[in-house]
């Protein structure tokens, strides 16, 4: 048993940890700068150290992956297989091959950016919590001219892709990605076929985002239909971005508004590569 | 832990277990749920050098993990912080701890470390105890801090190593 002097000093030392978490967590609430220089520079300083010991240990975690992931490799295995028996008998192998090619020359090249100038950058890491995180990490910072608030969109394979997110921090080196998932990214949405205007914000865990907000019972809104963002004048996206295209439609009488599941153009489980979009809202 | 070469040593430890964390560990999954050495170290301290070590180092760990979490600063280091203790708590009951007794104790730690994790981010606003995935995020960590728990406790008594041979737990 511990003496009675070191069982003080002990809950001495806990309770004054404790006030300062408590303090830390109530100046991080009211948005105190200092906490978001402090993490964009630990994103500067731990970026290029775990980049480094990541590429020394590649061999070991493409080995666990490949364990742990052996079902899923086998499943995809026999799908390519499948595939690849059926263009050669076909005779189709090269002209899969151009095809790809030709895709991948388009990730590079989205058409709803329209004249806003873009920068490319490569996904470097995924969520670091366990929790759903809705975020991931980028390898451009604002030395390569990036800012909090930029939107970021992405290429989808077989389609013309759509928003990813927008930036929520930026170190020198590297942002941080708030994705469009994320229960607090609140977006002004227009519907392609019908112009109705609405708002929405990600669905979390669903995979969708969910415009609840603007769209009457009386808009004629079908599942199939495109959502873009809205672009209004005070909207934090610049016009016709692509989000995705609508799931459902569940009308909701007592608010008398429809509210729609989006299913997302891009699939964020699966980005290599992203675009940031050099554009800043008016205000 | 006012001895600076146990500063030095513990220093060196948050921080390569955070440079780990960061560059392997998150990558290591288990049905997307990856071990959490941050939690592990600030444990292992606890069940090691009692109460007061435990705290400290919980602290100095979480607050490192909350550079890299989307919420708030300093949920991580109050929810290590308080796990630790509790670990060199139930830890300084014992005189001589066996390595089982010590690996269960790192094992309860981990478990009650998420929990109470993610308690304290749900009072702030994130869905984190109502994920319906906290029950395989807690066995995961748990099971896998349980298997690195003997080379962490041996690392952590490396860090500690003047005060173990005087036989002093704080």
């Amino acid at each position: 048993m511990r003496p009675v002097t070191s069982r003080r000093r002990s809950r001495y030392v806990l309770l004054v940890l404790t006030l300062v978490a408590v303090t830390l967590i109530t100046l991080d609430a009211r948005g105190v700068g200092v906490f978001d220089s402090v993490r964009s520079g630990s994103d500067d300083v731990l970026g290029p150290v775990a980049d480094g010991i990541g590429w020394v240990t590649t061999p070991f975690r493409n080995a666990w992956n490949g364990v742990t992931g052996y079902d899923d490799l086998e499943s995809r295995n026999r799908e390519l297989q499948a595939k690849l028996d059926e263009l050669e008998t076909s005779g189709l192998a090269e002209q899969n091959a151009q095809e790809q090619l030709k895709r991948l020359n388009e990730q590079l090249n989205i058409g709803f950016a329209g004249n806003i100038p873009t920068q490319i950058a490569r996904v470097s890491s995924g969520p670091f919590s366990n929790f759903a995180d809705f975020r991931l990490e980028i390898d451009k910072g604002s030395d390569a001219g990036l800012e909090v608030g930029m939107p970021v969109v992405a290429n989808s394979s077989g389609g013309s892709g759509g928003l990813v997110g927008r930036l929520s921090r930026v170190s020198k080196s590297r942002s941080v990605v708030q994705l469009a998932s994320d229960p607090d990214f609140i977006l002004g949405v227009r519907v392609a076929s019908s112009q109705d205007l609405g708002v929405g914000h990600g669905g979390g865990e669903t995979n969708r985002f969910i415009v609840d907000r603007q769209i009457d019972l009386n808009d004629p809104v079908q599942p199939g239909d495109a959502v873009l963002t809205s672009g209004l004048s005070n909207s934090v996206m610049p016009p016709d971005i692509p989000i995705g295209v609508v799931d459902k439609v569940t009308p909701d009488v007592d608010t008398q508004v429809k509210l729609l599941q989006v299913r997302f153009a891009v699939d964020f489980s699966q980005l290599d590569v992203v675009q940031v979009l050099k554009w800043k809202p008016a205000s | 832990m006012n001895d600076p070469r146990i500063i030095l040593r513990y220093s060196l430890v948050v921080i390569g277990a955070l440079v780990l964390q960061v560059s392997l560990f998150a990558d290591l999954r288990i049905l997307d749920v990856h071990p959490d050495v941050m939690l592990l170290v600030a444990v292992c301290a606890g069940a090691t050098a009692g109460p007061t070590r435990g705290a400290t180092v919980g602290f100095a760990a979480g607050l490192l993990n909350d550079l890299l979490l989307p919420g708030r600063m300093g949920v991580a280091a109050l929810a290590f912080a308080l796990t630790a203790y509790g670990v060199g708590v139930a830890s300084s009951t014992v005189v001589r701890p066996a390595r089982w007794i010590s690996v269960g104790l790192v094992t309860l730690g981990s478990v009650g470390g998420v929990l109470l994790y993610a308690a304290l981010s749900q009072l702030l606003g994130q869905s984190t105890l109502a994920d319906p995935r906290l029950g395989e995020i807690v066995g995961i960590v748990a099971g896998a801090n349980a298997v690195l728990a003997l080379p962490t406790l041996a690392i952590c008594r490396w860090a500690e190593r003047d005060t173990m041979r005087s036989g002093l737990r704080i």
